[in-house]
């Protein structure tokens, strides 16, 4: 099967037209209260997204019949990096770690093994200058937030040896 | 009140220790970020803006402006010394700028840049100072309709945000207006996309649907490019001599009234501006064809256009609560935090904060000569500072920063949804800046929508009922038309 009419363009306008309908037909009904008398139709919590939605399929299938009939070439990006999958992935594994053990580890702890895997995996090979950055930048900010915003930030792990400092 | 009690409160409002150094920290955040490509102005405003939340509100938002004028300036400074603009609208100042660094006369084409930018900002903040007021006491004749149809005439600045990829933009927009009815209904208080959870209830805060869209994308991106090594020029050469300045004046003085003129339509915003007063100075030249090799001219036309807008983007914010680039409206959602909404009320009521800003704005161009001045040579190392160390620490004060919004995990967790979105929009070539508009102006747009749909019992008539409303219609209708009409001659 031929498939090199599904380029960028036609998966963007086909991901709008998808979210217009979802919200149209599911997520409106589903998710929208509304009050059992409305003076005028205008004037429905449901209303004003409903056309939102549509307007939005509209365009999505104008991106999407531009994209078929007018296809723009597409060039190989040539500052991509030879393992840029991979890199990729791993930020991304990294990012939801890093979302995942902010709770239950606090951000200093969670920011710092996050900053150091980063780091790592940007191509960092000083491991003195990573462990040093990873543990002084997030230290720093909580007194910053702490001690000068005055906003306290979760300890997690670190509660019974950094609360009242 | 009259004009001197009004100035006597704002010069007491502004003239604290605490907003005088926070102006210049903020030129010197700016400038420094700005010079480092990859790194955006939005991102570095974006990233500073939970750093004002305990801060007074002219304080705060004199924080954002600074690094909003040094961001501007900042762009510069690497597209002369290693051909990579830290800013777009930088872009047109490699032009020139790169030739002059190349012949070793780096030094002289950094003190162009800094003479025009400074110029061409002060121009701009006296225009904001002239103009914005009498916007605003105009703006005070409009009800709910005109909003609206205000609104809907700012939303067209989303064209100008899109680049070449208008109906994508749309797209975008639609996706941000669709975000920005989550939470509870205004009218009748309903629930609205909350699905049980009281996180929802409110809205989304629009800081960390902010820095997801515009830090977090960047950040994941950085890992699938190659760190390029650039070549760098040094800061060699003599700086620029009175003769260069005299010489660039006339120009410097055109193109800071371009960017004016351009700064205050909303969307058109710095990089065209920069353009179009590049292309001016080289017709009016007696030697353009001395232009694109090394000519200080191009360079004081292209920072003096790109300068221009800096002040004048703030006219219908201030006056009319409309946001006229990406940054103003981050500056608009940092005015709604802090429990302010500009527009002609604000002029009404808090005419000593407006003037206080006024008076710290127009400090900000003396600040951005003395930065320049001062930490050139620093600053022009800035770019040297590797990636893979200056991502990962970006990505940690994202971090901090959407947590320090409502002290709430469940911001950090938005802030994380909105990278993936954003990186996805990023992939699929889906402008971020539309979204990040329409959600900021959508609760607006949608509340003068209904409000004018209650007083007119339903009728739809009420949107054509005042000359306003028509003159709006009209100039959005002109603003289309203009883009679909270049759209299809690009094509």
């Amino acid at each position: 099967m031929n498939t090199n009419w599904i380029t960028r363009d036609v998966i963007a306008g086909a991901l709008i037209v998808a979210i217009g309908l979802v919200f149209a037909f599911i997520l409106i009904p589903i998710g929208v209260d509304e009050p059992r008398r409305v003076k005028y139709a205008a004037l429905s919590p449901a209303y004003y997204p409903r056309i939102v939605a549509i307007i939005l399929v509209v365009i999505g299938a104008a991106v999407v019949a531009r994209a078929v009939l007018r296809p723009t070439k597409t060039g190989t990006d040539s500052e991509a990096h030879p393992a840029a999958a991979l890199r990729l992935l791993g930020i991304s594994a990294i990012l939801v770690a890093f979302a995942t053990l902010l709770t239950p580890l606090g951000f200093i702890v969670a920011s710092t093994l996050a900053l150091f895997a980063a780091i790592r995996l940007g191509g960092e090979q000083r491991i003195h200058v990573n462990a040093a950055i990873s543990i002084i930048l997030p230290v720093l900010l909580h007194f910053f937030f702490l001690k000068v915003a005055r906003i306290p930030i979760p300890l997690g792990v670190l509660k019974p040896v950094l609360e009242g400092v | 009140m009259d004009f001197f009690d009004v100035l006597q409160s704002a010069f007491g409002l502004f003239a604290t220790w605490q907003n005088v150094l926070v102006l210049g920290l903020g030129v010197v955040i700016g400038t420094f970020v700005g010079a480092i490509p990859g790194m955006t102005t939005p991102m570095a405003v974006a990233l500073t803006l939970p750093f004002t939340f305990t801060l007074h509100p002219v304080t705060g938002i004199l924080l954002l402006l600074g690094v909003y004028k040094g961001g501007i300036y900042g762009g510069s400074i690497t597209a002369i010394l290693i051909n990579a603009p830290g800013t777009p609208a930088a872009s047109c100042t490699v032009l020139d700028g790169y030739p002059l660094a190349k012949r070793g006369e780096a030094r002289r084409a950094l003190d162009i840049a800094l003479y025009a930018s400074c110029v061409a900002d002060f121009i701009s903040n006296i225009s904001l100072i002239l103009f914005a007021g009498v916007l605003a006491g105009f703006a005070l004749a409009f009800g709910s309709p005109e909003v609206f149809t205000l609104i809907m005439f700012s939303l067209t600045i989303i064209a100008g945000v899109s680049g070449d990829q208008l109906l994508k933009g749309l797209g975008s927009a639609g996706l941000g207006l669709l975000l920005a009815t989550v939470g509870l209904d205004l009218v009748y208080g309903t629930n609205r996309f909350v699905f049980g959870d009281v996180n929802l209830m409110s809205g989304l805060n629009f800081i960390p649907v902010l820095i997801g869209l515009f830090a977090l994308p960047e950040i994941i991106a950085y890992y699938g490019r190659r760190e390029i090594a650039r070549e760098h020029n040094p800061l060699a050469g003599v700086g620029a001599t009175f003769a260069d300045f005299r010489r660039c004046l006339k120009t410097i003085i055109r193109g800071s009234l371009i960017g004016v003129i351009l700064g205050a339509i909303p969307g058109i915003g710095g990089a065209p501006s920069a353009f179009l007063s590049y292309s001016e100075a080289r017709r009016t030249s007696r030697t353009p064809e001395k232009f694109g090799t090394g000519e200080i001219e191009g360079v004081a036309a292209a920072e003096s256009g790109n300068n221009g807008v800096a002040g004048a983007t703030m006219i219908p914010l201030l006056a009319l609560g409309i946001p006229g680039d990406i940054i103003t409206a981050i500056i608009l959602g940092a005015f709604m935090i802090h429990g302010l909404r500009p527009g002609p009320l604000l002029f009404q009521d808090s005419l000593p904060l407006i003037y206080a800003l006024f008076l710290g704005i127009m400090l900000s161009s003396m600040y951005l000569l003395i930065v320049g001045k001062i930490s050139i040579r620093l600053i022009s190392r800035v770019a040297d500072i590797p990636h893979r160390l200056l991502f990962p620490v970006v990505l940690v004060l994202c971090v901090f920063g959407a947590y320090a919004v409502n002290n709430t995990i469940f911001d950090v967790t938005v802030m994380f949804m909105m990278g993936g979105v954003g990186f996805a929009m990023l992939r699929l070539n889906i402008p971020a800046a539309p979204f990040l508009i329409a959600f900021i102006l959508g609760p607006l747009l949608e509340d003068n929508f209904r409000q004018s749909l209650l007083l007119s019992r339903g009728d739809w008539l009420i949107f054509f009922s005042s000359t306003i409303c028509w003159v709006f219609w009209g100039l959005t209708a002109m603003v289309i038309g203009l883009t679909v009409w270049s759209n299809v001659r690009r094509a």
